[in-house]
């Protein structure tokens, strides 16, 4: 039995109610939780992405001693520019997709991933203080991302399009055909609800329809890669290849306005 | 220096939150990964003392787990900590000794993970649960050399000694 000035309680109360305590505190603190603990999540991020550059240093080495003997001993820099050429491409685009779009954009930088193996997002560096709110639509310079779900100070959770709560309206753009781009639990994306009778092929291009809200029409999504016929014999399916790699974002777009 | 128990484990669960949401998805081949936080809470409850002890940990590492996560908050730190309730209880009638039960542990709390989600989301998570709990099971004997290592004076003493004896 547990004391405290003269009163006595089980253990078991004392955890259960110990248990509430955190609980309730988590939830009211947890939007200053998450804020706090970005600043670490960004030192982790960025020394994930020193590993990463390591790791491609001893492909990239092995490659140039193959090819150029004579410039082996150059391998170390070449490796650094190689990493900071690719970083400087990415931005670049970003950045002239940022220029050349009709809307108002936040860029941003993915600093953490879903821990979870049954939903798919990211946590970004900005949040409600660089006018990202919930809803916003999340593009990355190769098309359609996901969407912004819960906003807090300084960062933001994005819900990309393999999560499968994630549902956005879309067009085939060769036949203008309207149908639902979803996640599965697997984490793929696929279109569903598309009639019997339509003719969408393999490699067919697939954009937003502009239908569903916050989502502006025309932002490329990915590409048929299987046509399938639904269990139920009413309709068509297929399996879409997102243009952006949502496994390795880095940097997005979110759409938090339009200019005109 | 001596670090009480509860810090270390407090250093490790977030040491594991970090890797978990930063390092590993990037790391990491494929679309499963391993869930270090589930692990190392249960290889906490499995080495309590106390109720409190195995419980508490896991809980703080299942809302860790939500701070991350797109759906229901509270979910992971409430059935982690109930997990966590389940091993200590479980742990405590069995063979500490027998590898086997470790890996039963972890394949239980995977499942009971998957089972509460399906049943909460009407959406047949449960597929997930297997692949999940093997990766998770070839995580654990890593793990748990770690954790003892750093949580077992024993454990540390004991490669000492074998070393002076080489």
């Amino acid at each position: 039995m547990l004391k405290i000035n003269r009163y006595k309680y089980s253990p078991a109360a004392v955890v259960f109610f110990t248990i509430i305590g955190i609980f309730i505190l988590s939830l009211l603190l947890k939007s200053k939780i998450i804020d706090l603990i970005s600043f670490p999540l960004k030192i982790s991020s960025n020394w994930t992405s020193d590993i990463r550059a390591l790791v491609a240093y001893k492909f990239i080495a092995d490659e140039n001693v193959r090819l150029n003997a004579q410039l082996a001993g150059a391998a170390n820099d070449a490796i650094a520019f190689d990493e900071l050429r690719q970083e400087n491409e990415r931005l670049k685009k970003l950045l002239s997709l940022k220029k050349e779009s009709s809307f108002v954009t936040v860029a941003a930088e993915v600093i953490a991933r879903d821990p979870n193996n049954w939903s798919t997002g990211v946590i970004i560096d900005k949040g409600q203080r660089q006018g990202i709110k919930a809803g916003n639509a999340v593009i990355a310079s190769e098309g359609l991302s996901g969407r912004i779900v819960d906003v807090y100070s300084y960062t933001a959770k994005i819900m990309l399009l393999g999560d499968a709560d994630s549902s956005v309206s879309a067009i085939i753009q060769r036949t203008r055909e309207e149908g639902l781009i979803s996640g599965t639990i697997a984490g793929a994306v696929q279109m569903r609800y598309l009639s019997k009778d339509s003719d969408v092929v393999i490699g067919d291009v697939i954009m937003t329809s502009g239908l569903t809200r916050n989502y502006p029409a025309g932002l490329p999504i990915g590409r048929v890669i299987e046509v399938k016929d639904d269990p139920q014999g009413l309709g068509k399916h297929c399996l879409v290849r997102p243009f952006v790699n949502l496994r390795t974002v880095e940097e997005v777009l979110v759409i938090t306005g339009s200019k005109y | 220096m001596a670090f009480p128990q509860y810090q270390k484990h407090a250093i490790f669960i977030l040491l594991a939150a970090l890797v978990q949401t930063t390092v590993l998805p990037q790391l990491w081949f494929l679309r499963i990964k391993p869930d270090l936080l589930l692990i190392l809470a249960m290889l906490i409850a499995m080495n309590a003392k106390s109720l409190a002890g195995g419980i508490i940990p896991a809980l703080c590492a299942g809302l860790l787990k939500d701070f991350f996560g797109l759906h229901f908050f509270g979910f992971n730190g409430l059935l982690m900590a109930l997990s966590a309730s389940c091993v200590y209880g479980i742990f405590h009638f069995l063979n500490k000794e027998s590898k086997g039960i470790k890996f039963f542990i972890i394949i239980f709390a995977s499942l009971m993970n998957y089972i509460a989600l399906t049943i909460i989301s009407r959406k047949p998570y449960i597929f997930l649960c297997f692949p999940e709990a093997a990766i998770n099971c070839l995580f654990l004997p890593f793990l748990e050399s770690v954790y003892n290592f750093f949580t077992t004076p024993l454990s540390r003493e004991g490669r000492a000694i074998g070393y002076a004896h080489k």
